[in-house]
């Protein structure tokens, strides 16, 4: 009996109104590794849970371990073989409990009895590394910890199948890596775990995945059959590269423009045309493997967008835009910010990457003036953040701090006013720009029947009305889809590169990076590294080496086997991904006696850096 | 730089029409809140319900008994023994039993001394309290209209509420309770919304100066809990209720706006204190109540324990309450309200400035 079947699934909410899910079909094998890979809003967390019985679903068929979960009487035994975990940071946990009692808990509501709870409560809490924090109350715990914590208190009691809805989310990447490194344990005793993710990264690590966007699965099927798309990818680079990008736009909808190199999906009958423009150019043009990100914008296509000038600040600020100088943040006992420097160059863009509870957030509110610094010194254009400094800034926060009650169009006139622009200054740069943004048909729409992607337009557009020549963004794309991602790069890029407008950005996706011009990693509040990612990146390759995947039917005993020999290692579902300065080939696999299917070279991410700078550090 | 007082005030009151649970209370509290207050509750004493124990079952004793009337009294029957009494307090089928005792008549002729004695039920504080007092006067009526003439007549002659009908008293005292409560709420729930929701740090990083936020939202909530009063003076107790107003309605208003200041300043301490809605409507709670209670507006302020009198001064409802009602019931004119004026004046401009101080000081 397969864990879960399902077709044509629909499921509406605000009876009808709102359509979550929208004909999917998908089934789900028992001892896959099953992701859902989408953006917020796409309907995973109401698959997941009409999956669970959480939630009554519209139409469709859907049998999990051969029972309608709509049917609560027979679905009721069905239950004790599932584990779902909803989503948000320890959801599932009692805060004010210790990891131990919460454990036990968690043990006990399923009946496992106290023999067997002991020994696996031991081996969990061992393979996460939680044992010594075992006295802790959970509440007290690092984002990291607590997601780790609650997937023991879901796995003491051997589920068939572990339904996870976004576990990685703002997670550290170190965390991360032992959450699946934990799940792939699970896996390997012949559980099936079912799991979303936001983070196209992730799509590598599971047997299957399947993409979501507005309720519909765009793609289905096994990592290596899935991705591939009609036309192929170029990584192409030149010197005058942000050129190169315009024209690009011409010939197609994929190009993205990341670092000094444009990602560029090239429609086969455009072939000619690319090679023309080659030609005329002058550009290199590597063909390389797509990755699901190509899959996606050839599917969906992206937008181009181009700024009107009446962004250009008025104002210039310093060379030194921001200032910050050991700068410390303590709550009470607890340090937030720990010391930490940075200077952002005017016209920059400057990442802040790190997981929740990094300190990111603390330390952007700081340099606003809205938490006096335990020490240091901070300097926005060169003073100290006054009344006239707080002119020169724009700011979007986490929530992007619109009024749900009021339309977009009072939201933007409200905003305006606050920065004392008048009322028919803002109607005439709504005029203007409500076209390129997109905002035309949501202009009178309240705040609050906005999909995320646009809340998160009209966010930024709120805060770019008076031409701040420095930006601050906290967290500005999470949960959105890479198309409306893409958008708001392409206005931040602008504003940068054109205007010669400084932003400060915070996110917690690593590949994130690839849009900045130099990035802070942050970890516990400290700086773990700060530099171009490009450089980054270079630098841990000419420690580590280069990275290549090797295909496995065993991955733990090839990981281990390679660990022995000394590789840096790290497990992608049925593939370890091996860092070695020596050229890894398939001869000198053989030689080692690794088994193995295949071996293709990957290539040194943002994540790795992040985790083995923070390993080093340790 | 200079931002438009229009454009904040604009916002705050759509907020606040948009808010539909919100602006439903607020409807009901200032209309049918108030008819049920005014109306519902009655201070006077209605179809008392009581029992006869006559063991004289004479001509003045049943004549006696005549006098009391409906739709004050209810006479529901004779009982015949002293149980039956405990029996109809016990299962609170009455208020009160008179016992008449033998030979009540003869005595009564004679000039001898007889005794009436009424039992009241104790366990209904304030009807059997009217009821014994009622049944004295009545008593009392009876036996000087017929047997003997008392040298002193006392005439009482009532002013300003003829009928001494709670009516009139319960529409304003509850009208005042009202714009207390919503004058705590409406400011501090506004200004934890926007905590909650992380809009004030938005607006802590722009220009727009914290103070001129805080006063413009206080004033647009005073705006609209004005209105709502007027609404409720002119529609819900001069229509629906009907009772007369005596003064003037434009000094009606302009005592709550200066009220509006003292109150909405105090939930400015609330909004600095809370960080959620839960918190407010607890510190609302918390303080409302012994505003009302100072107030003099539940039991006079003469019968309260020294201490309570004292600290009486600080309740700004019980400035309000008085020079309210002295328009409201006695059409007494602002001029001669002056000591009310001056007090919830200094009092207001105190408070309205300490508290969005306090908040600003507290982001």
């Amino acid at each position: 009996m397969r864990p879960v079947e399902c077709e044509n699934l629909r499921i509406t909410y605000r009876k009808g109104k709102t359509v979550a899910v929208d004909g999917l079909s998908f089934t789900v094998d028992s001892g896959d590794i099953y992701i859902f890979i989408g953006p917020d809003g796409a309907g995973k967390s109401s698959t997941f849970k009409a999956v669970c019985g959480v939630l009554r679903y519209d139409s469709g068929r859907l049998l999990t371990f051969g029972v309608d979960p709509n049917d609560d009487r027979a679905f009721e035994p069905v239950k004790e073989k599932i584990s779902f975990m909803p989503q948000g940071l320890g959801q599932n946990l009692y805060k004010k409990l210790s990891v131990e009692e919460n454990v036990d808990f968690f043990a006990d509501l399923y009946g496992v009895n106290r023999k067997e709870r002991e020994r696996r409560k031991e081996l969990l809490l061992k393979t996460t590394g939680l044992w010594e924090f075992r006295d802790r109350p959970a509440g007290k715990l690092s984002g990291g910890m607590m997601q780790k914590l609650s997937l023991c208190c879901i796995l003491i009691h051997k589920p068939e199948l572990l339904v996870l809805d976004e576990p990685t989310t703002g997670v550290d990447p170190v965390s991360r890596r032992e959450i699946w490194r934990l799940l792939y344990s699970f896996n390997r005793e012949g559980q099936t775990v079912l799991l979303s993710t936001s983070y196209m990264d992730e799509a590598e690590r599971g047997t299957e995945l399947l993409l979501m966007k507005s309720g519909k699965s765009i793609v289905s099927g096994s990592y290596d059959e899935v991705v591939s798309t009609t036309s192929p990818v170029f990584v192409v680079k030149a010197k005058e590269i942000y050129k190169v990008y315009r024209e690009l736009w011409k010939i197609t909808n994929t190009p993205r423009l990341k670092g000094d190199i444009v990602r560029v999906v090239v429609p086969q009958n455009k072939l000619s045309d690319f090679k023309a423009l080659q030609e005329r150019l002058g550009f290199s043009a590597e063909p390389v493997d797509p990755d699901l990100e190509d899959l996606f914008v050839e599917r969906v296509g992206l937008r181009r967008v181009e700024l009107p000038p009446l962004f250009k600040p008025a104002v210039s600020v310093p060379e030194e835009a921001v200032v910050v100088d050991r700068v410390v943040k303590k709550f009470g006992n607890f340090t937030a910010v720990d010391g930490v420097s940075f200077r952002v160059k005017r016209g920059e863009i400057f990442g802040l990457l790190g997981p929740n509870g990094a300190g990111k957030t603390t330390l952007i509110k700081t340099i606003l003036g809205l938490y006096r610094p335990t020490s240091g010194r901070i300097l926005v254009a060169g003073k100290p953040v006054g009344r006239d400094v707080k002119k020169l800034i724009g700011y979007t926060s986490q929530k992007f701090s619109l009024y749900h009650d009021l339309t977009v169009f009072e939201n933007l006139i409200y905003w305006g006013n606050v920065y004392g622009i008048s009322q028919n200054t803002v109607r005439s740069i709504v005029f203007q720009v409500a076209p390129i943004f997109e905002l035309n048909r949501f202009l009178n729409l309240l705040v609050s029947e906005l999909p995320l992607g646009i809340k998160q337009r009209v966010a930024l557009l709120s805060a770019l009305l008076h031409s701040p020549p420095i930006l601050f963004l906290d967290e500005p794309t999470s949960g959105v889809d890479p198309v409306e991602r893409d958008v708001f790069w392409q206005v931040i890029r602008e504003l940068s590169k054109e205007f010669g407008v400084t932003v400060l950005v915070t996110t917690h996706y690593m590949d994130e990076a690839e849009y900045c011009d130099r990035v802070l990693l942050m970890n516990r509040g400290k700086a773990v590294a700060v530099g171009a990612p490009r450089r980054l990146k270079e630098e841990l390759r000419e420690t580590l080496g280069n990275a290549y995947l090797i295909y496995t039917d065993s991955p733990f005993e090839t990981e281990e086997f390679l660990k022995e020999r000394g590789f840096k290692t790290a497990l992608f579902g049925r593939k370890v991904k091996v860092y070695s300065k020596e050229p890894v080939t398939e001869n000198l696999l053989r030689e080692l006696g690794v088994p193995f299917r295949a071996l293709k070279p990957s290539r040194i991410t943002m994540e790795d850096v992040f985790v083995f700078r923070v390993l080093e550090n340790v | 730089m200079s931002f438009s007082f229009f454009t904040l005030f604009y916002k705050e009151i759509v907020q606040f029409f948009r808010n539909r649970g919100l602006l439903l209370f607020a409807v009901y509290a200032f209309t049918l809140d108030i008819y049920l207050a005014s109306t519902g509750i009655d201070l006077t004493l209605k179809n008392a319900p009581f029992y006869a124990e006559d063991y004289d079952l004479s001509y003045s004793s049943r004549e006696l008994l005549s006098r009391f009337p409906l739709p004050y009294f209810q006479f529901k029957g004779y009982l015949l023994s002293d149980r039956d009494v405990e029996r109809v307090l016990l299962k609170d089928e009455a208020v009160g039993v008179i016992r008449i005792p033998f030979k009540f008549e003869k005595n009564l002729k004679r000039g001898d001394k007889t005794e009436i004695a009424l039992i009241v039920n104790g366990a209904e504080v304030s009807s059997s309290y009217l009821f014994s007092a009622y049944a004295t006067q009545i008593i009392y009526n009876f036996i000087t209209g017929n047997f003997f003439r008392p040298p002193i007549k006392v005439v009482p002659r009532v002013y300003f509420n003829q009928n001494c009908s709670s009516k009139l008293f319960m529409a304003y005292s509850e009208l005042m309770t009202v714009i207390t409560l919503f004058l705590l709420l409406l400011p501090a729930a506004a200004v934890v919304l926007e905590k909650e929701r992380g809009n004030i740090e938005m607006l802590t990083i722009s220009p727009l100066p914290n103070i001129v936020f805080m006063v413009a939202k206080s004033v647009a909530m005073g705006l609209i809990v004005l209105s709502f009063s007027a609404f409720a003076l002119f529609f819900t107790i001069e229509r629906v209720v009907s009772v007369p107003f005596k003064g003037s309605e434009l000094d009606f208003l302009f005592l709550t706006l200066l009220y509006v200041f003292t109150a909405s300043g105090l939930s400015m301490f609330i909004a600095s204190l809370s960080e959620n809605m839960l918190q407010v409507s607890q510190l609302t709670i918390l303080i409302l109540i012994p505003i009302l209670y100072l107030s003099g507006n539940w039991t006079p302020i003469e019968a309260m324990p020294k201490l309570l009198q004292w600290l009486s001064v600080l309740s700004p409802l019980k400035y309000y309450i008085d020079g309210a009602l002295a328009i409201a019931i006695k059409g007494v004119p602002l001029k001669e309200l002056t000591s009310d004026i001056v007090a919830l004046t200094l009092q207001g401009g105190a408070l309205f400035a300490l508290g969005n101080y306090f908040m600003v000081r507290r982001i």
